[in-house]
């Protein structure tokens, strides 16, 4: 929250006796830093709840409450006191702090007591450092719990939800309609793509020897080569005997001519026939099948 | 299946019809070379016969006189011929051209006929010269024994 003059930055502002207080909290060391942090999360969680309350109570009567826009200030104004008496608290606390400071200072230069505020200063260093391995340890043992503890909430969610009701509730078709699948994959580069791909790799890892094996006992080749053999055989042994029925006719004609022989009306003649007559068939249309 | 269909107008028009000198002499020739064929395997098992059997020290083409060899090229000419024209009326060489030997009525030759046709063509080879003479493409061993060479295409 802007307002709040206890973030972290803000300086806060005091009026009258109190000392002013503008140093950042989380920069404050010593007891004033402690009691502001612990008040900042204080008065927080206050004006949540207040906050929280207040709005459960509009959702209870909505505009039915007379004093509603009172009721909705209520939090606002409740952390504007909490502010002020924050600003109060830290102030002396800081007074009284300075005092004490200069008040440990002044009895550490003392011949007798001065050895006695030492002592007890080494015993609280001592106690502090101690404290301060067993935080150390304590935060150690923490993470690691929390490590230990984070997959097994996790696994133990997973295993509660049910994933297909959460697919079926998705609107998957209007999702899939507002996708422009055409601009997707025009955005997708196949040939870095193809780059990227290792096809030897690829390759050692098929195993070709089944799939080829599955794929001639599904193909007869030999069906395939008799049919296509005997096609091609059958064409040239088709243009052979055209080309000697031809042949056969050439030399009927030649033998007719020097004998003075007419074959007309015959179905030979009539072969001799179209054989004069110009076509437009080229001569070796032999047009088998 | 069924052979295709001849799609040539002109050689679907001449089915049946009796062939000329040239598919004939053509298919004659074929003949020939298979009864030569025979005739060469004849002396390679000839050969091998007698070195089994103890007359020869290595196996050797047989090598006969000539009026053996003869005698076995007419034996094995007609042995062609005359398997081939009786029943189903073609030899290879006929096969290939799209020729059969039928009756002049149109039926198949008998073995009797088929032998001595085989037999007047394997004794005198320019027999098939007349046919082209003829006029309707009949060799004087076809009207001899009523027989005729047509083309036949088996479509």
């Amino acid at each position: 929250m802007n307002e709040n003059p206890s973030e972290p930055g803000g300086p806060i502002e005091t009026t009258g006796a109190f000392v002013k207080w503008e140093e950042t909290i989380d920069e404050v060391p010593g007891i004033t830093g402690f009691i502001a942090r612990a008040s900042r999360l204080g008065l927080g969680v206050a004006g949540l709840a207040l906050t929280t309350t207040v709005n459960a109570i509009d959702r209870l009567g909505p505009g039915q409450s007379p004093g509603g826009s009172t009721l909705r200030r209520l939090p606002s104004a409740a952390l504007g006191i909490g502010l002020a008496a924050q600003e109060k608290i830290l102030g002396i606390s800081a007074q009284v702090e300075s005092s004490a400071g200069f008040a440990v200072s002044a009895a550490r230069s003392l011949p007798l007591v001065g050895n006695v505020v030492t002592a007890g200063d080494r015993t609280l260093e001592r106690w502090s450092i101690r404290g301060e391995e067993e935080q150390a340890g304590n935060e150690v043992l923490l993470s690691a719990f929390i490590a230990r503890l984070a997959p097994e909430i996790a696994i133990a969610m997973m295993e509660r939800l049910d994933i297909n009701a959460i697919l079926e509730s998705l609107p998957i078709d209007s999702v899939l309609e507002r996708v422009d699948v055409d601009a997707l994959i025009g955005r997708v580069n196949v040939d870095n793509i193809l780059e990227r791909v290792d096809i030897d790799a690829l390759m050692t890892r098929l195993d070709i020897g089944p799939v080829a094996q599955k794929v001639l006992d599904t193909v007869d080749i030999g069906a395939i080569v008799r049919e296509s053999t005997g096609s091609v055989t059958g064409d040239v042994v088709d243009i052979a005997r055209v080309q000697t029925m031809q042949l056969d006719s050439i030399v009927e004609r030649i033998i007719d001519t020097l004998l003075l022989r007419n074959r007309r009306g015959s179905a030979r003649g009539r072969a001799h026939l179209e054989d004069e007559v110009p076509s437009d068939e080229a001569p070796d249309d032999v047009d088998t099948q | 299946m069924s052979p295709p269909a001849i799609r040539n107008d002109r050689a679907r028009a001449l089915q049946g019809e009796k062939a000329g000198i040239v598919s004939r002499s053509l298919a004659d020739l074929i003949d020939l070379g298979v009864a030569e064929a025979a005739f060469v395997g004849l002396l390679i098992f000839v050969g091998i016969l007698r070195f089994v059997l103890g007359l020869e020290r290595s196996i050797v083409l047989w090598q006969p006189s000539a009026s053996v060899v003869l005698a076995l090229q007419l034996v094995l000419l007609t042995a062609v011929f005359t398997l081939g024209w009786a029943g189903a009326g073609r030899t290879l060489g006929k096969g290939i051209l799209g020729l059969r030997v039928l009756s002049a009525s149109g039926e198949a030759l008998t073995f009797p006929r088929a032998l001595i046709r085989a037999s007047l063509c394997a004794l005198i080879p320019g027999i098939l010269v007349f046919v082209a003479l003829s006029g309707k493409n009949r060799g004087i061993h076809d009207i001899l024994l009523r027989t005729q060479v047509t083309y036949d295409w088996g479509r």
